[in-house]
C-alpha cells in the first residue's frame, strides 16, 4: 500500500493536471466562440451564392461547364484531409481519420490511386506513418489564413482538373453540427455536384448580364472556393468544441480522482493514528 | 421609395442598409438601380459602389463579384469591400504601380499574373473613389 507521503504527492500532481485541463477548457471555449462567429459570418455569402447558383442553373436548363464534367481520368482520386494541428481534443481527429482510411482502402481496392493532401499535423502523421501517399502536407495553419489557404487549394484543384489529373476530388472534414456533435464528412468537391432539386420559387424572367453561361463560369469557381473555405471553418469550430468537451471531461475525472485519493489518504492517516495509539496503550499496560 | 442594399463578402456582411438609388460597376459598364428594377443577375468588376438617399451619398470600394437585383433590393456578392473613408490615395497609387510592375513580370493567365491583375484593379478602384 502506498505510503501517506506518496498519496499526498499524487493528490498534488492530479491537482496540477486538473488546473491545466481547466485552463485548456477555458481557452478552447474562447476560441470556439471566435470560430463559430467566423462560421456564422460566412453563412450569408454562402447562402446567397447557392441561391443565385440554383437560379442560374434552373434558368439555363442544360448546364455545360468544365468544372461539372467528369475528367478524362478513371484512376486518380485526390482527397484533402482537414484535421487539427494539436491533439487533446478527444476523438475529433481519430473519428475522421478512421472514416477516411476506410474510404481510401475501399477506393484502393477498386483499383484507384489515391493522393492525399494533409491540412493539419494529425492527418499527416496518421497517413504517413501508415504508408499512404501523402502528396502534400500543410502544417501549423493559422485560422486567419484559412481564406487564402482555401483559395489556393481551390485553384490547385481546378488547374489539376483542367489537366485531367484526377477523376474526383474530395474534402474530408468534420462537419460542425453543434458543440456536442461533429460529423466526419467526405464531400466531393470536383467535379461539382449541383443541387437542382430546389424549385425556383422566385419565378419570373431574369436579365443576365453578360449571359447565363458567362455568369455560371464565374459562379462555379466562387462556389467551390466558398465550399472549401467553409470546410476549414467547420474544422476549426469542431476542433475547439471537441477540445472543450474533452477538457471538461478530463477536469471532472481529475476531480473524481482527487476525491477518491483524499479518501484513501484520510483512511491511511487514521490507520496510522490508531496504530500509534494502540502501541502507546499497550506500552503503558506493559509497565 | 427605397431599396434594400446588402454587400456580402466571404468573411461577413460588409454593408446593410437602404437607399433610394444605387450604382454598381458591372462588367459591361456601370449600372444604376432604382426601385422596381427588373430582376437581374450581373457580373460586377472591381470598382466603386455609390448609394444615395436624398442628399446623402455613401461610397464603397468593392472587389469583383456578382449583383443580384430584385424589385426592392440589391445584393452584391463580392470578395472584398471597404469604405472610401479609410483609403489612402498615395498608398493606392503606390499599390497600383507595384501591381503593374508585378503584372509585367508574369505571363498573362498565370496564377501570379491573375493575382497582380486583381490587385491592380482594386488599386485602380481605390484611386477612382
Amino acid at each position: 500500500m502506498a505510503s501517506l507521503r506518496d498519496t499526498r504527492r499524487r493528490i498534488g500532481s492530479v491537482k496540477n493536471t486538473r488546473q491545466i485541463t481547466r485552463a485548456m477548457k477555458l481557452v478552447a471555449g474562447a476560441k470556439l466562440r471566435r470560430a463559430t462567429e467566423a462560421a456564422t459570418a460566412a453563412k450569408p455569402y454562402q447562402q446567397t451564392l447557392s441561391r443565385v447558383l440554383t437560379r442560374v442553373v434552373a434558368g439555363a436548363g442544360s448546364v455545360e461547364h468544365p468544372l461539372l464534367n467528369v475528367p478524362d481520368n478513371e484512376t486518380d482520386i485526390v482527397i484533402a484531409v482537414l484535421t487539427s494541428d494539436r491533439g487533446l481534443c478527444g476523438g475529433f481527429n481519430a473519428q475522421l481519420l478512421r472514416k477516411v482510411q476506410i474510404d481510401v482502402d475501399a477506393m484502393i481496392a477498386e483499383g484507384k490511386t489515391v493522393r492525399l493532401l494533409a491540412y493539419g499535423k494529425k492527418g499527416n502523421a496518421y497517413f504517413s506513418s501508415r504508408g499512404y501517399d501523402v502528396a502534400e502536407a500543410h502544417l501549423d495553419l493559422d485560422p486567419d489564413d484559412y481564406s487564402d489557404i482555401a483559395d489556393k487549394l481551390a485553384e490547385k484543384l481546378m488547374s489539376e482538373m483542367a489537366g485531367n489529373a484526377f477523376e474526383k476530388a474530395y474534402v474530408a472534414f468534420n462537419d460542425f453540427r453543434s458543440v456536442m456533435v461533429q460529423d466526419p464528412t467526405l464531400a466531393q468537391v470536383l467535379p461539382m455536384v449541383l443541387d437542382t432539386d430546389e424549385s425556383d420559387d422566385q419565378g419570373g424572367d431574369f436579365i443576365y448580364e453578360p449571359d447565363g453561361t458567362e455568369i455560371l463560369g464565374r459562379l462555379l469557381p466562387m462556389a467551390l472556393r466558398t465550399q472549401i473555405f467553409q470546410s476549414f471553418l467547420e474544422t476549426q469550430a469542431g476542433e475547439q468544441a471537441a477540445r472543450m468537451a474533452a477538457m471538461d471531461n478530463a477536469t471532472r475525472n481529475a476531480s473524481d480522482l482527487i476525491d477518491s485519493l483524499t479518501l484513501v489518504y484520510n483512511r491511511a492517516r487514521q490507520a496510522a493514528i490508531t496504530t500509534e495509539l494502540t502501541e502507546i496503550v499497550s506500552g503503558a499496560e506493559a509497565l | 421609395m427605397s431599396i434594400q442594399v446588402e454587400i456580402v463578402t466571404p468573411a461577413r456582411i460588409a454593408h446593410s442598409g437602404t437607399c433610394d438609388t444605387a450604382a454598381a460597376p458591372g462588367l459591361l459598364g456601370e449600372f444604376g438601380v432604382l426601385e422596381q428594377h427588373a430582376q437581374m443577375l450581373a457580373v460586377t468588376q472591381a470598382g466603386v459602389v455609390t448609394l444615395s438617399s436624398g442628399d446623402e451619398t455613401t461610397k464603397l470600394v468593392v472587389g469583383p463579384g456578382f449583383a443580384e437585383v430584385g424589385p426592392d433590393r440589391l445584393t452584391l456578392l463580392v470578395d472584398h469591400c471597404e469604405s472610401v473613408d479609410g483609403i489612402d490615395k498615395d498608398q493606392a497609387k503606390a499599390d497600383l504601380e507595384a501591381a503593374y510592375t508585378e503584372l509585367s513580370k508574369h505571363e498573362a493567365g498565370s496564377e501570379e499574373g491573375l493575382r497582380a491583375r486583381k490587385e491592380a484593379d482594386l488599386a485602380q478602384a481605390r484611386l477612382q473613389s
